[in-house]
């Protein structure tokens, strides 16, 4: 997994460098005493996981996870306070550490990130087909079938004509597993099927009876996508 | 959240000798264990063995830890809590590295008064036993480098 480190006290990021070395499944890619330099370093590069302090003074890490939900990877919040870690979890957050972190409480934290990440092992994808697994039923479906995919906290709905399937999951990574020239991510939760969309206005899609709200940092790049005359 | 009655006594009572024009000497009136200040355990537990990286860990607590206080104390003459509480947070992780729990409760006081600005007249006698209290953990952190040849 690839890992950044995002603190600005500098006995924390070394001992947390250190924790990322001993560690066989961690690459640790960069570290960043400013929040505001990682967001530009996240919106480049493709990072699996965060260690996020969640009190610095340039930016709260809560403002942090605000500002980057769309494209946020797995994060273990890191802090001296329980009660900041409390209100990261609210935030859909893998994990928290209190500082002064312990090795084993940072693998537990790290393995728990790894496990969340793998939950999207409920989707086998074979060819065009996609086999969905919703609690112990596993249903076949054409995968040009799936015209809508909504995130709704650590559940994805995936919709097609006539039914919904529910996987816990996250848009990320059903992002990552459906072909890029059919499908377009329209807003933080939602991911459409290009052609089943039947008309956009005002930055809002029709698709059937269905309206979905087109994000306003996906906008430009929906327009560019569907190449408009 | 109140703070202890015994400690607000004592700061109070510096606070008013210092109004009196008394030098009073915070270290006169607040209890220091006789017995070593600072716990090294923790960073030796995470790199047992690898003494170049307690080393280099001690060192930047010495490096760094007197301009946060000096930033500390800068505030607290100018009165601001704010920025006061702000410096204050920054030492949280290192001094918890550092195995000083003596050191952990002055900044959590300092933090609090500071967010509360109800006994903001206690802070500066607090601030000067949080900078007593460090001068002592950075002799015993030289020492202790001193004695591993460092």
């Amino acid at each position: 997994m690839k890992c950044i480190i995002i603190e600005d006290d500098k006995m924390s990021r070394e001992i947390l460098e250190l924790f990322i070395s001993k560690h066989p499944k961690l690459q640790l890619v960069g570290h960043f005493e400013n929040p505001l330099d990682a967001i530009t370093f996240l919106k480049s590069n493709d990072i699996d996981l965060i260690f996020l302090d969640v009190e610095m003074p340039e930016m709260t890490g809560i403002e942090f996870i605000n500002t980057l939900n769309d494209i946020l990877p797995k994060v273990i919040v890191t802090t001296s306070h329980s009660e900041f870690a409390v209100e990261a979890f609210k935030y859909n957050v893998s994990g928290y550490l209190l500082k002064p972190i312990h090795f084993d409480q940072f693998s537990l934290a790290v393995k728990k990130a790894e496990k969340k990440e793998n939950n999207t092992n409920e989707l086998e994808f074979k060819d065009n087909v996609i086999f969905i697994k919703e609690a112990k039923i596993i249903t076949k479906v054409d995968k040009s079938e799936i015209k809508l995919i909504e995130c709704i906290g650590d559940y994805v709905n995936l919709f097609s004509k006539d039914k919904k399937f529910t996987i816990h999951s996250s848009m990320k990574a059903i992002e990552q597993r459906f072909p890029k020239e059919k499908y377009l991510r329209v807003h933080r939760s939602f991911i459409i099927r290009i052609d089943a969309i039947e008309d956009i206005e005002d930055d809002t899609i029709t698709m059937g009876a269905k309206l979905i709200p087109i994000g306003k940092t996906y906008k430009s790049q929906i327009y560019k996508r569907l190449n408009i005359l | 959240m109140q703070p202890k009655r015994n400690r607000i006594e004592t700061f109070n009572t510096i606070t008013k000798e210092r109004q009196a024009g008394a030098d009073t000497n915070i270290l006169n009136l607040i209890d220091m264990p006789e017995k070593k200040l600072v716990d090294l355990t923790y960073i030796r537990s995470i790199a047992p063995g690898n003494t170049a990286f307690q080393h280099t860990l001690i060192n930047e607590f010495l490096l760094h830890t007197p301009s946060i206080i000096a930033e500390i104390k800068k505030n607290s003459k100018a009165n601001d809590w704010n920025k006061m509480k702000a410096a204050a947070h920054k030492l949280k992780g290192s001094i918890s590295y550092v195995g000083t729990p003596f050191l952990i409760q002055s900044v959590a006081e300092i933090e609090m008064y500071c967010h509360q600005q109800e006994h903001a007249h206690l802070i500066p006698a607090l601030v000067d036993q949080l900078d007593n209290n460090c001068q002592k953990v950075y002799t015993e952190l030289a020492t202790e480098l001193k004695k591993r040849n460092v």
